[in-house]
Protein backbone atom coordinates (compact mmCIF):
# COMPACT_ATOMS: atom_id res chain seq x y z
CA UNK A 1 0.00 0.00 0.00
CA UNK A 2 2.41 2.81 0.82
CA UNK A 3 4.39 1.70 -2.95
CA UNK A 4 0.99 3.09 -3.97
CA UNK A 5 1.40 6.22 -2.23
CA UNK A 6 4.68 6.66 -2.28
CA UNK A 7 3.83 6.71 -6.63
CA UNK A 8 0.43 8.76 -5.94
CA UNK A 9 2.78 11.41 -4.20
CA UNK A 10 5.46 11.29 -7.11
CA UNK A 11 3.49 10.90 -9.94
CA UNK A 12 1.29 14.59 -8.39
CA UNK A 13 4.09 16.73 -8.66
CA UNK A 14 4.88 16.06 -12.29
CA UNK A 15 2.76 17.97 -14.88
CA UNK A 16 0.64 16.93 -17.59
CA UNK A 17 3.20 16.35 -20.38
CA UNK A 18 5.46 14.42 -17.65
CA UNK A 19 2.73 12.64 -16.67
CA UNK A 20 2.47 11.54 -20.66
CA UNK A 21 6.31 10.93 -21.20
CA UNK A 22 6.22 8.89 -18.03
CA UNK A 23 3.01 6.90 -18.45
CA UNK A 24 4.61 5.95 -22.46
CA UNK A 25 7.78 5.09 -20.93
CA UNK A 26 6.19 3.04 -17.87
CA UNK A 27 3.78 1.45 -20.64
CA UNK A 28 6.71 0.21 -22.77
CA UNK A 29 9.29 -0.75 -20.15
CA UNK A 30 6.61 -2.78 -18.32
CA UNK A 31 5.49 -4.67 -21.05
CA UNK A 32 9.03 -6.15 -21.78
CA UNK A 33 9.53 -6.91 -18.75
CA UNK A 34 6.58 -8.64 -18.03
CA UNK A 35 7.32 -10.91 -21.33
CA UNK A 36 10.70 -11.32 -19.89
CA UNK A 37 9.75 -12.43 -16.25
CA UNK A 38 5.88 -12.77 -15.76
CA UNK A 39 5.24 -12.79 -11.94
CA UNK A 40 1.73 -11.60 -9.76
CA UNK A 41 3.59 -9.16 -7.57
CA UNK A 42 4.77 -7.55 -10.74
CA UNK A 43 2.05 -6.77 -12.98
CA UNK A 44 0.17 -5.97 -9.22
CA UNK A 45 2.62 -3.34 -9.00
CA UNK A 46 2.40 -2.09 -12.80
CA UNK A 47 -1.13 -1.67 -13.18
CA UNK A 48 -1.29 -0.04 -9.68
CA UNK A 49 1.94 2.26 -11.33
CA UNK A 50 -0.56 2.78 -14.60
CA UNK A 51 -3.73 3.87 -12.52
CA UNK A 52 -1.72 6.37 -10.79
CA UNK A 53 -0.16 7.78 -13.71
CA UNK A 54 -3.73 8.22 -15.27
CA UNK A 55 -5.40 9.46 -12.70
CA UNK A 56 -3.86 11.14 -9.72
CA UNK A 57 -4.48 14.98 -9.63
CA UNK A 58 -1.29 16.85 -10.71
CA UNK A 59 -0.07 19.26 -7.80
CA UNK A 60 2.45 21.23 -10.21
CA UNK A 61 -0.52 21.72 -12.48
CA UNK A 62 -3.06 22.70 -9.91
CA UNK A 63 -0.63 25.85 -8.76
CA UNK A 64 -0.06 26.75 -12.34
CA UNK A 65 -3.37 26.37 -13.75
CA UNK A 66 -5.40 28.15 -10.70
CA UNK A 67 -6.53 30.92 -12.61
CA UNK A 68 -10.35 30.87 -12.44
CA UNK A 69 -11.82 29.47 -15.67
CA UNK A 70 -13.74 32.76 -16.19
CA UNK A 71 -10.76 34.53 -16.48
CA UNK A 72 -8.17 32.04 -18.11
CA UNK A 73 -9.73 32.91 -22.09
CA UNK A 74 -8.85 36.83 -21.46
CA UNK A 75 -5.43 36.14 -19.88
CA UNK A 76 -2.50 37.95 -21.95
CA UNK A 77 1.22 36.94 -20.96
CA UNK A 78 3.19 40.31 -20.23
CA UNK A 79 6.40 41.06 -18.61
CA UNK A 80 3.87 42.39 -15.93
CA UNK A 81 2.97 38.82 -14.37
CA UNK A 82 6.88 38.69 -12.31
CA UNK A 83 7.08 41.49 -9.64
CA UNK A 84 9.99 43.77 -10.17
CA UNK A 85 13.66 43.13 -8.31
CA UNK A 86 13.46 47.07 -6.43
CA UNK A 87 9.96 45.74 -5.78
CA UNK A 88 11.11 42.63 -3.84
CA UNK A 89 13.26 44.15 -1.89
CA UNK A 90 11.06 46.46 -0.63
CA UNK A 91 8.77 43.80 0.68
CA UNK A 92 11.72 42.42 1.91
CA UNK A 93 13.21 45.49 3.45
CA UNK A 94 9.85 46.01 5.26
CA UNK A 95 9.84 42.83 6.72
CA UNK A 96 13.37 42.26 7.78
CA UNK A 97 15.02 45.45 7.86
CA UNK A 98 18.09 44.15 6.26
CA UNK A 99 21.93 45.63 6.52
CA UNK A 100 22.12 45.17 2.33
CA UNK A 101 25.64 45.80 2.29
CA UNK A 102 26.54 42.19 3.96
CA UNK A 103 24.76 40.73 0.91
CA UNK A 104 27.37 41.69 -1.65
CA UNK A 105 28.86 39.20 -3.82
CA UNK A 106 32.56 38.85 -3.44
CA UNK A 107 33.25 36.55 -6.08
CA UNK A 108 33.34 38.32 -9.07
CA UNK A 109 31.91 37.20 -12.64
CA UNK A 110 35.57 35.59 -14.59
CA UNK A 111 36.24 37.71 -17.72
CA UNK A 112 36.69 36.42 -21.39
CA UNK A 113 35.41 33.15 -21.15
CA UNK A 114 34.04 33.02 -24.77
CA UNK A 115 30.94 31.66 -23.31
CA UNK A 116 27.56 34.31 -24.28
CA UNK A 117 25.30 32.47 -22.27
CA UNK A 118 27.14 32.42 -19.61
CA UNK A 119 28.07 36.46 -19.75
CA UNK A 120 24.33 36.62 -20.23
CA UNK A 121 23.31 35.02 -17.27
CA UNK A 122 26.48 36.71 -15.79
CA UNK A 123 25.29 40.02 -16.75
CA UNK A 124 21.73 39.45 -15.48
CA UNK A 125 23.86 38.90 -11.62
CA UNK A 126 25.79 42.15 -11.89
CA UNK A 127 22.36 43.93 -12.85
CA UNK A 128 21.02 42.87 -10.04
CA UNK A 129 24.16 43.33 -7.44
CA UNK A 130 23.91 47.25 -9.06
CA UNK A 131 20.39 47.09 -7.57
CA UNK A 132 21.57 46.12 -3.84
CA UNK A 133 24.09 48.35 -4.27
CA UNK A 134 20.95 50.98 -4.84
CA UNK A 135 19.27 49.26 -1.66
CA UNK A 136 22.16 49.65 -0.07
CA UNK A 137 22.67 53.49 -0.78
CA UNK A 138 26.38 52.36 -2.05
CA UNK A 139 27.76 54.95 -4.74
CA UNK A 140 31.07 53.14 -4.54
CA UNK A 141 30.26 49.80 -5.25
CA UNK A 142 27.75 50.83 -7.67
CA UNK A 143 30.81 51.90 -9.84
CA UNK A 144 32.64 48.99 -9.28
CA UNK A 145 29.49 46.88 -10.39
CA UNK A 146 29.04 49.40 -13.39
CA UNK A 147 32.91 47.66 -14.65
CA UNK A 148 31.67 44.38 -14.70
CA UNK A 149 28.65 45.29 -16.33
CA UNK A 150 30.19 47.58 -19.12
CA UNK A 151 32.29 44.26 -19.69
CA UNK A 152 29.42 41.99 -20.09
CA UNK A 153 27.54 44.67 -21.99
CA UNK A 154 31.01 45.02 -24.49
CA UNK A 155 31.53 41.20 -24.62
CA UNK A 156 27.62 40.69 -26.13
CA UNK A 157 27.89 43.20 -28.39
CA UNK A 158 25.67 45.79 -26.62
CA UNK A 159 28.41 48.66 -25.86
CA UNK A 160 26.02 51.01 -26.71
CA UNK A 161 22.88 50.37 -24.93
CA UNK A 162 24.88 51.35 -22.06
CA UNK A 163 26.53 54.45 -23.73
CA UNK A 164 23.33 55.55 -23.72
CA UNK A 165 22.14 55.14 -20.28
CA UNK A 166 25.54 55.62 -18.11
CA UNK A 167 25.75 59.28 -17.76
CA UNK A 168 22.29 58.90 -16.10
CA UNK A 169 23.18 56.55 -13.55
CA UNK A 170 26.11 57.98 -12.82
CA UNK A 171 24.02 61.01 -11.92
CA UNK A 172 21.11 59.41 -9.68
CA UNK A 173 24.27 57.56 -7.80
CA UNK A 174 25.60 60.94 -7.63
CA UNK A 175 22.44 62.64 -6.77
CA UNK A 176 22.01 59.51 -4.45
CA UNK A 177 18.55 59.36 -6.55
CA UNK A 178 18.10 56.16 -5.84
CA UNK A 179 14.87 55.54 -6.65
CA UNK A 180 15.58 57.15 -10.39
CA UNK A 181 18.26 54.93 -10.36
CA UNK A 182 16.46 51.64 -9.84
CA UNK A 183 14.43 52.94 -12.34
CA UNK A 184 17.07 53.18 -15.01
CA UNK A 185 18.18 49.89 -14.18
CA UNK A 186 14.98 48.44 -14.66
CA UNK A 187 14.59 49.92 -18.08
CA UNK A 188 18.20 49.38 -18.74
CA UNK A 189 17.37 45.41 -17.92
CA UNK A 190 14.15 45.48 -20.07
CA UNK A 191 15.73 47.15 -22.87
CA UNK A 192 18.51 44.65 -23.29
CA UNK A 193 16.54 41.68 -23.05
CA UNK A 194 14.60 43.26 -25.97
CA UNK A 195 17.69 44.09 -28.17
CA UNK A 196 18.99 40.38 -27.48
CA UNK A 197 15.27 39.20 -28.62
CA UNK A 198 15.27 40.99 -31.94
CA UNK A 199 18.78 39.60 -32.95
CA UNK A 200 17.68 36.34 -32.48
CA UNK A 201 19.09 35.71 -29.09
CA UNK A 202 16.65 34.71 -27.35
CA UNK A 203 17.97 32.19 -25.18
CA UNK A 204 20.70 35.13 -23.82
CA UNK A 205 17.69 37.27 -23.65
CA UNK A 206 15.99 34.72 -21.06
CA UNK A 207 19.23 33.93 -19.45
CA UNK A 208 19.72 37.36 -18.71
CA UNK A 209 16.68 37.88 -16.61
CA UNK A 210 16.68 34.49 -15.05
CA UNK A 211 20.55 36.17 -13.94
CA UNK A 212 18.24 39.12 -12.15
CA UNK A 213 16.10 36.88 -10.82
CA UNK A 214 18.46 33.86 -9.37
CA UNK A 215 20.57 36.52 -7.77
CA UNK A 216 17.87 38.17 -6.28
CA UNK A 217 16.60 35.06 -4.50
CA UNK A 218 19.90 34.16 -3.47
CA UNK A 219 19.49 37.68 -1.80
CA UNK A 220 16.80 36.71 -0.46
CA UNK A 221 17.36 33.98 1.19
CA UNK A 222 20.78 35.03 2.92
CA UNK A 223 18.09 37.75 4.33
CA UNK A 224 15.81 34.94 5.23
CA UNK A 225 18.61 32.72 7.22
CA UNK A 226 19.44 35.74 9.05
CA UNK A 227 15.87 36.59 9.96
CA UNK A 228 13.91 32.86 10.07
CA UNK A 229 11.47 34.38 8.21
CA UNK A 230 11.21 33.26 4.09
CA UNK A 231 10.82 36.57 2.89
CA UNK A 232 10.97 37.15 -0.89
CA UNK A 233 11.94 32.88 -1.48
CA UNK A 234 8.72 30.89 -0.17
CA UNK A 235 6.47 31.87 -3.11
CA UNK A 236 5.73 29.09 -5.15
CA UNK A 237 3.90 30.54 -7.69
CA UNK A 238 7.11 32.64 -8.89
CA UNK A 239 9.49 29.55 -9.11
CA UNK A 240 6.45 28.29 -11.16
CA UNK A 241 6.34 31.55 -13.23
CA UNK A 242 10.22 30.73 -14.10
CA UNK A 243 9.59 26.94 -14.67
CA UNK A 244 6.54 27.74 -17.49
CA UNK A 245 8.61 30.36 -19.33
CA UNK A 246 11.73 27.41 -19.56
CA UNK A 247 8.91 25.63 -20.95
CA UNK A 248 7.66 27.77 -23.10
CA UNK A 249 10.99 27.77 -24.79
CA UNK A 250 11.85 26.13 -28.31
CA UNK A 251 12.30 22.39 -27.36
CA UNK A 252 16.01 22.62 -29.01
CA UNK A 253 16.95 25.68 -26.72
CA UNK A 254 15.40 23.60 -23.80
CA UNK A 255 17.51 21.19 -23.61
CA UNK A 256 20.53 22.39 -23.86
CA UNK A 257 22.60 21.88 -20.32
CA UNK A 258 22.13 25.44 -18.50
CA UNK A 259 18.27 25.15 -19.33
CA UNK A 260 18.16 21.78 -18.34
CA UNK A 261 19.64 23.12 -14.89
CA UNK A 262 17.77 25.98 -14.22
CA UNK A 263 14.58 24.28 -14.71
CA UNK A 264 15.45 20.80 -12.75
CA UNK A 265 15.93 23.14 -10.12
CA UNK A 266 13.82 25.67 -9.74
CA UNK A 267 11.34 22.81 -9.66
CA UNK A 268 13.01 21.55 -6.75
CA UNK A 269 12.38 24.99 -4.93
CA UNK A 270 9.12 25.41 -6.53
CA UNK A 271 8.20 21.73 -5.16
CA UNK A 272 9.98 22.17 -1.24
CA UNK A 273 7.69 25.58 -1.36
CA UNK A 274 4.40 24.18 -2.28
CA UNK A 275 4.89 21.23 0.26
CA UNK A 276 6.89 22.89 3.00
CA UNK A 277 4.86 24.45 5.98
CA UNK A 278 6.85 22.75 9.15
CA UNK A 279 10.22 22.85 7.60
CA UNK A 280 10.87 26.64 7.38
CA UNK A 281 14.78 26.90 8.30
CA UNK A 282 15.61 23.76 6.60
CA UNK A 283 13.76 25.40 3.85
CA UNK A 284 15.34 28.41 3.85
CA UNK A 285 18.76 27.14 4.06
CA UNK A 286 17.99 24.79 1.23
CA UNK A 287 16.98 26.92 -0.93
CA UNK A 288 20.31 29.46 -0.41
CA UNK A 289 22.28 26.61 -1.04
CA UNK A 290 20.79 25.07 -4.11
CA UNK A 291 20.85 29.18 -5.47
CA UNK A 292 24.15 29.89 -4.86
CA UNK A 293 25.02 26.66 -6.22
CA UNK A 294 23.19 27.17 -9.10
CA UNK A 295 24.83 30.38 -9.73
CA UNK A 296 28.14 29.26 -9.16
CA UNK A 297 27.83 26.50 -11.40
CA UNK A 298 26.59 28.85 -14.33
CA UNK A 299 29.56 31.26 -14.25
CA UNK A 300 32.29 28.35 -14.04
CA UNK A 301 34.28 28.86 -17.11
CA UNK A 302 33.32 26.29 -19.65
CA UNK A 303 37.00 25.25 -19.25
CA UNK A 304 36.66 24.38 -15.65
CA UNK A 305 33.31 22.85 -16.02
CA UNK A 306 33.55 18.97 -16.12
CA UNK B 1 -11.46 44.75 5.22
CA UNK B 2 -11.69 48.05 3.66
CA UNK B 3 -9.61 47.92 0.94
CA UNK B 4 -10.08 51.15 -0.94
CA UNK B 5 -7.98 53.36 0.22
CA UNK B 6 -7.78 56.78 -0.53
CA UNK B 7 -4.80 58.37 -2.03
CA UNK B 8 -3.23 60.46 0.96
CA UNK B 9 -1.13 62.80 -0.40
CA UNK B 10 -1.16 65.35 -3.10
CA UNK B 11 2.19 64.65 -4.24
CA UNK B 12 1.16 60.91 -4.65
CA UNK B 13 -1.50 62.36 -6.98
CA UNK B 14 1.16 64.20 -8.57
CA UNK B 15 2.72 60.71 -8.95
CA UNK B 16 -0.25 59.49 -10.75
CA UNK B 17 -0.64 62.18 -12.85
CA UNK B 18 2.83 62.13 -14.43
CA UNK B 19 3.30 58.81 -14.19
CA UNK B 20 -0.60 58.52 -16.39
CA UNK B 21 1.84 61.20 -18.55
CA UNK B 22 4.38 58.28 -19.36
CA UNK B 23 1.77 55.76 -20.17
CA UNK B 24 -0.40 57.98 -22.76
CA UNK B 25 2.55 59.45 -24.48
CA UNK B 26 3.51 55.80 -25.50
CA UNK B 27 0.70 55.78 -27.72
CA UNK B 28 2.25 58.54 -29.90
CA UNK B 29 5.38 56.08 -30.26
CA UNK B 30 7.09 59.34 -29.20
CA UNK B 31 9.98 57.74 -27.44
CA UNK B 32 12.14 60.77 -26.92
CA UNK B 33 8.78 62.12 -25.28
CA UNK B 34 8.20 58.89 -22.69
CA UNK B 35 11.86 59.32 -21.77
CA UNK B 36 11.94 62.80 -20.77
CA UNK B 37 8.32 62.75 -18.92
CA UNK B 38 9.56 59.65 -17.27
CA UNK B 39 12.72 61.56 -15.82
CA UNK B 40 10.49 64.59 -15.24
CA UNK B 41 8.26 61.94 -13.04
CA UNK B 42 11.34 60.27 -11.16
CA UNK B 43 12.60 64.09 -10.69
CA UNK B 44 9.48 65.04 -8.69
CA UNK B 45 8.93 61.57 -7.62
CA UNK B 46 12.13 61.66 -5.50
CA UNK B 47 11.70 61.04 -1.83
CA UNK B 48 8.21 60.49 -2.18
CA UNK B 49 8.55 56.59 -2.00
CA UNK B 50 6.49 55.65 -4.35
CA UNK B 51 8.26 54.02 -7.61
CA UNK B 52 7.75 53.21 -11.00
CA UNK B 53 7.70 49.94 -13.07
CA UNK B 54 9.83 50.19 -16.18
CA UNK B 55 7.28 47.87 -18.03
CA UNK B 56 4.22 48.73 -18.97
CA UNK B 57 1.55 47.00 -21.48
CA UNK B 58 0.32 48.34 -24.58
CA UNK B 59 -2.86 46.43 -26.42
CA UNK B 60 -6.22 47.00 -28.36
CA UNK B 61 -8.99 45.80 -26.66
CA UNK B 62 -11.86 45.37 -29.37
CA UNK B 63 -15.96 46.34 -28.37
CA UNK B 64 -17.20 43.64 -25.66
CA UNK B 65 -14.23 41.75 -25.13
CA UNK B 66 -11.57 42.13 -21.86
CA UNK B 67 -7.85 41.93 -21.35
CA UNK B 68 -6.26 40.01 -17.92
CA UNK B 69 -3.17 40.50 -16.58
CA UNK B 70 -1.86 38.12 -13.86
CA UNK B 71 0.02 39.88 -10.91
CA UNK B 72 2.31 38.81 -7.78
CA UNK B 73 1.97 41.38 -5.22
CA UNK B 74 3.53 41.41 -1.85
CA UNK B 75 1.35 42.33 1.23
CA UNK B 76 4.24 44.62 2.48
CA UNK B 77 3.77 46.43 -0.62
CA UNK B 78 1.60 49.28 -0.99
CA UNK B 79 0.51 49.20 -5.28
CA UNK B 80 -1.25 52.05 -7.28
CA UNK B 81 -2.01 50.62 -10.57
CA UNK B 82 -2.59 52.70 -13.93
CA UNK B 83 -4.75 52.45 -16.95
CA UNK B 84 -4.48 55.07 -19.50
CA UNK B 85 -6.86 55.07 -22.37
CA UNK B 86 -6.10 57.22 -25.99
CA UNK B 87 -9.56 57.32 -26.28
CA UNK B 88 -10.98 58.73 -23.73
CA UNK B 89 -13.94 55.98 -23.73
CA UNK B 90 -16.52 55.76 -21.44
CA UNK B 91 -17.09 52.09 -21.29
CA UNK B 92 -13.44 51.11 -20.73
CA UNK B 93 -13.26 49.71 -17.19
CA UNK B 94 -10.21 48.01 -15.38
CA UNK B 95 -10.87 46.17 -11.90
CA UNK B 96 -8.24 43.93 -9.63
CA UNK B 97 -9.41 39.90 -8.64
CA UNK B 98 -7.79 37.65 -5.69
CA UNK B 99 -6.61 34.22 -7.11
CA UNK B 100 -9.83 32.92 -6.64
CA UNK B 101 -11.46 35.47 -9.62
CA UNK B 102 -13.42 37.40 -6.35
CA UNK B 103 -13.61 41.33 -6.90
CA UNK B 104 -11.07 42.87 -4.55
CA UNK B 105 -11.50 46.77 -5.85
CA UNK B 106 -12.19 48.25 -9.33
CA UNK B 107 -10.45 51.41 -10.74
CA UNK B 108 -11.69 55.12 -10.99
CA UNK B 109 -11.10 58.24 -13.11
CA UNK B 110 -8.00 59.87 -11.69
CA UNK B 111 -7.98 62.73 -14.39
CA UNK B 112 -11.03 65.14 -15.06
CA UNK B 113 -10.38 64.52 -19.11
CA UNK B 114 -11.34 60.66 -18.09
CA UNK B 115 -7.78 59.88 -19.97
CA UNK B 116 -6.40 58.23 -16.95
CA UNK B 117 -7.85 55.51 -14.32
CA UNK B 118 -6.20 54.61 -10.84
CA UNK B 119 -6.14 51.70 -8.48
CA UNK B 120 -4.65 52.07 -5.36
CA UNK B 121 -4.32 48.39 -3.25
CA UNK B 122 -2.76 47.38 0.10
CA UNK B 123 -2.29 43.84 -0.65
CA UNK B 124 -4.26 41.39 2.40
CA UNK B 125 -1.80 38.47 1.04
CA UNK B 126 0.83 38.20 -0.76
CA UNK B 127 0.11 36.34 -3.87
CA UNK B 128 -1.10 36.46 -7.51
CA UNK B 129 -4.07 38.64 -8.70
CA UNK B 130 -5.51 39.69 -11.35
CA UNK B 131 -5.85 42.99 -13.62
CA UNK B 132 -9.20 42.86 -16.17
CA UNK B 133 -9.71 45.57 -18.28
CA UNK B 134 -13.05 45.25 -20.05
CA UNK B 135 -14.26 47.42 -23.06
CA UNK B 136 -18.02 47.67 -23.06
CA UNK B 137 -17.75 50.81 -25.45
CA UNK B 138 -18.76 50.77 -29.08
CA UNK B 139 -15.63 51.51 -29.96
CA UNK B 140 -12.19 49.33 -29.64
CA UNK B 141 -9.63 50.52 -26.83
CA UNK B 142 -6.27 51.58 -27.47
CA UNK B 143 -5.06 51.25 -23.41
CA UNK B 144 -1.14 50.85 -21.56
CA UNK B 145 -1.31 49.25 -18.33
CA UNK B 146 1.49 49.82 -15.65
CA UNK B 147 1.87 50.13 -11.52
CA UNK B 148 3.44 52.07 -9.26
CA UNK B 149 4.59 50.31 -5.78
CA UNK B 150 6.03 51.79 -2.34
Amino acid sequence: MWISREIWLRVSLLSRRERKTHLCKFLARGAQDRYAKPNGVGLLAWICTVIALTTAVPQYATAQESTPDWLTPELVGTGLTLPSIPEVFRAVAKESNPRWRQFYRTARPPRGSGDRQHSAFGLGVQLCEALLAAEARDSQQLRNTMQDIRDSFTFLGLADRLDARQPAIFAFAEDQNWGALRLEFDALALEVAEALGRQSDADLAFLLKQGIWMRCLEICAEVSVISGKPTGIGDAEIYGSIVSAINELPAETARQPVFKDLKAETERLRRRWAESQDTLPASIEATREKVTNLIDRILQPPHEKG
Amino acid sequence: MNLRLPLTSLRCASMVTLSGCVLLSAFAQAEDAIESVSLEAVRVLAGDGFERRDTRWRGQIPTGEARTHKVFLYKQNEYCFLLADAGRLEGVKFAIYNSKGELIDAGTFHRADRTLRGLHLRPPTSGVYYIRIVNDDNATASVALTYCFR
